[in-house]
């Protein structure tokens, strides 16, 4: 058994009088990559955003490498998802007055404590990352002149910056064509082959097929969590 | 996020959103160039009047008037004021925060003066107004050709029957009593050289007397003649007789209006032409104190000693001047109001605009205290642009009113040749002032922005 990335027990939430979430528990290991699968409403993008630290109000406890979310403060809650926790969103979310470059190394800008002098190194790092997502070409560009897929990588390259354990993705090929949709699952099962654990939420098939568990989600709860072959009936 | 990351965030949202903070800064440039501006004017007229024109480290008492004290009677040598005799002018000296007493009396009795031919080219006729004053009161301050003192107190004079028969240089020959003596020092105020310069000099198409011509005038002679009016009043006794005068100096402790002798020629004078009594005190009392703020405290013990004060104008002018400057401060401050209103305005709309780039934000690692920073940061530098643009405006300004002024309005008593004072505590004081007022405004949009739920802002429309 790997090391625990991501647990959650008994975790409801509710917007209201509505419940989102109804004593979900899950355990997340590292090298893992899960879809979380569910229809539109099902609470799947609320689970990941409370995985992520993005929404404190909930019943229940989340532990992300080993912390317990409810017991940190806004401040080390924002050093964790800076230092060890990657996002990517279906909008992408890239800041169009920075050039490629600039959104890769905004982590940099954002970290806490960090000396000077490592700031002159978020360029290289940038980089690095850009490189390593194929987009090195274009890290003058803004993203107002990159194609969908494009600002996809350049988010993905961003969420990479500072070398995560554990990268959160909301539908990324949600607003891709299928073939550029298939090079980012491609780019994700290459990370998860070099060991970086992946959460992702979607609801295409193609994708949670890269994955190797996939979650179904209804109505707030776990409806099954199975490996990929026997939730997508391949066995 | 440390400070340089800081200030790189700022630099980037105020470079991508130019034309809201050019225009912010510039209702902020507005308010605090009116601010600085008046604030400069008000501290320039305050130095002129209450510098120059008036001193407000000092007081004049005088004791309270009786009934008879109207101007023609004292003329007569009937009713006049009662006079400060020694013993009130040492309790004075005794009082706390007093730096010096300078007894002063009038001439009281009618007195005429002429001369000025070698300068004007040809003699001015005038009643002479005059007051003895306590060359102790100008101790510091230099005079020549002589000092000014009693210069005939203890001394045996030559006889004579003519200037010539005056061997020691400066005597002249006093007819009357056939003796040599020495020209009687006398000092004028500045004030009366300023009035002079701005109403005299102008309408008679005399030359301004500037510090250098001021130095060159001293020396000059004139003649007084004592007991007597070129109205034809006479002094109710003794002889009137003419002596000669020579301005020693020029000094804001002289009298403003007329000329200032040594105390003891005045009370000698008094003596013999207005009666004993009248010699044996003092019409008015000047008190400097060490600290300005002693003045209240030395009235008060004053008003206790039957003592009123002379002449409340300086404080009328001050007060004048604080209710202006809080008028015209207050006015600045409304337009500042809607500026930082503005400020506030122009924040919540950035908030919402930028709602979905903080949640980016808050994912990638910013705390809602970074949130904050980045939105003040911006702020302050809003503030610190507009304020220094508004204090460089205000400086401008000044130099064209000050150019202005010079160039079409006519030189009066005591005009500046800068009506305003930008000190160094003004325009940082402005620039702070600016700094802060626009950090209270964004203070609540900031706020708010710290406290978007960050999972909310992602997923805004």
């Amino acid at each position: 058994m790997g090391q625990e990335v991501v647990a959650l027990e008994r975790v409801s939430k509710r917007f209201g009088a509505e419940q989102i979430l109804r004593d979900v528990s899950l355990t997340v290991e590292a090298g893992e990559m899960i879809a979380l699968m569910g229809r539109s409403g099902s609470g799947k993008s609320t689970l990941l955003h409370l995985v992520g630290g993005l929404d404190r109000t909930y019943e229940g406890t989340i532990r992300v490498l080993g912390q317990d979310l409810g017991a940190l403060s806004d401040g080390a809650l924002s050093a964790l998802r800076n230092e060890q926790v990657g996002f990517v969103f279906q909008s992408f979310h890239l800041l169009d007055h920075l050039s490629v470059l600039e959104n890769v190394a905004l982590p940099a800008l954002l970290a806490r404590g960090r000396r000077v002098g490592e700031l002159g190194e978020a360029p290289a790092r940038a980089r690095e990352a850009l490189s390593r997502v194929g987009m090195l070409d274009k890290a003058e560009a803004l993203p107002s002149r990159l194609s969908g897929g494009q600002k996809q990588r350049v988010a993905i390259a961003r969420a990479l910056f500072h070398r995560p354990r554990l990268i959160l993705a909301d539908e990324p090929t949600g607003n891709l064509d299928s073939e550029t949709g298939q090079q980012i699952i491609d780019l994700f099962r290459e990370l998860n082959a070099e060991g970086l654990t992946l959460f992702m939420v979607t609801h295409e098939e193609r994708v949670s097929a890269a994955a190797r568990r996939v979650v179904r989600i209804e109505d707030g709860r776990i409806a099954n969590d199975q490996p990929v072959r026997v939730a997508l009936g391949v066995v | 996020m440390n400070g340089r990351a800081w200030l790189r965030i700022v630099g980037q949202n105020l470079q991508r959103a130019r034309r809201q903070f050019v225009v912010s800064a510039l209702g902020i440039a507005i308010g605090v160039g009116a601010l600085a501006f008046f604030l400069g004017l008000s501290a320039g007229v305050r130095e002129v009047l209450l510098g120059q024109v008036f001193h407000v480290d000092r007081v004049a008492l005088e004791p309270p008037r009786s009934t008879l004290d109207v101007p023609v009677l004292s003329a007569l040598g009937g009713g006049g004021p009662r006079l400060i005799d020694d013993q009130q002018v040492a309790r004075l000296r005794a009082l706390p925060g007093v730096r010096r007493v300078a007894p002063r009396t009038r001439l009281q009795f009618p007195a005429r003066a002429w001369g000025g031919a070698q300068l004007l080219g040809r003699d001015r006729y005038a009643e002479l107004i005059g007051e003895g004053l306590d060359p102790a009161a100008v101790a510091d301050e230099n005079f020549s050709p002589a000092p000014f003192k009693d210069l005939e107190e203890g001394r045996t004079h030559e006889r004579c029957n003519g200037d010539p028969d005056c061997h020691t240089p400066g005597e002249y020959c006093a007819w009357d009593v056939h003796e040599c003596q020495k020209p009687v020092p006398v000092v004028i105020s500045k004030f009366l050289v300023e009035l002079y310069n701005g109403s005299f000099a102008a309408s008679h198409g005399l030359p301004k007397i500037n510090d250098f011509i001021a130095s060159r005038f001293r020396g000059f002679t004139f003649t007084i003649e004592l007991g007597a009016s070129f109205l034809g009043a006479r002094a109710s006794q003794g002889t009137p007789r003419q002596r000669r005068a020579m301005l020693v100096g020029v000094s804001d402790h002289a009298v403003p209006i007329g000329v200032s002798v040594p105390l003891s020629y005045v009370k000698r004078w008094n003596a013999e032409y207005a009666g004993a009594g009248a010699g044996a005190g003092y019409t008015s009392v000047t008190v400097e104190v060490a600290d300005k703020g002693a003045v209240t405290a030395v009235v008060a013990a004053a008003r206790e000693m039957g003592l009123g004060v002379a002449d409340s104008a300086a404080e009328q002018a001050g007060l004048a001047i604080t209710l202006m400057t809080l008028l015209l401060g207050l006015a600045s401050l409304a337009i500042l109001t809607v500026a930082v209103i503005n400020i506030a305005h122009m924040f919540y709309r950035v908030v919402s605009e930028r709602r979905r780039e903080i949640g980016v934000l808050r994912a990638l690692g910013a705390s809602a205290a970074d949130v904050r920073r980045i939105l003040l940061g911006e702020a302050a530098a809003i503030g610190l642009v507009g304020g220094g643009l508004g204090v460089l405006g205000a400086y401008l300004l000044s130099r064209g009113v000050d150019a202005a002024v010079a160039r079409w309005v006519p030189d009066f008593p005591f005009k500046p040749e800068s009506f305003f004072i930008f000190s160094g505590g003004l325009v940082v004081g402005c620039l702070g002032f600016a700094v802060v007022a626009c950090l209270g405004g964004a203070l609540w949009p900031a706020r708010s922005a710290a406290r978007l739920d960050p999972a909310a802002a992602l997923t805004a429309v």
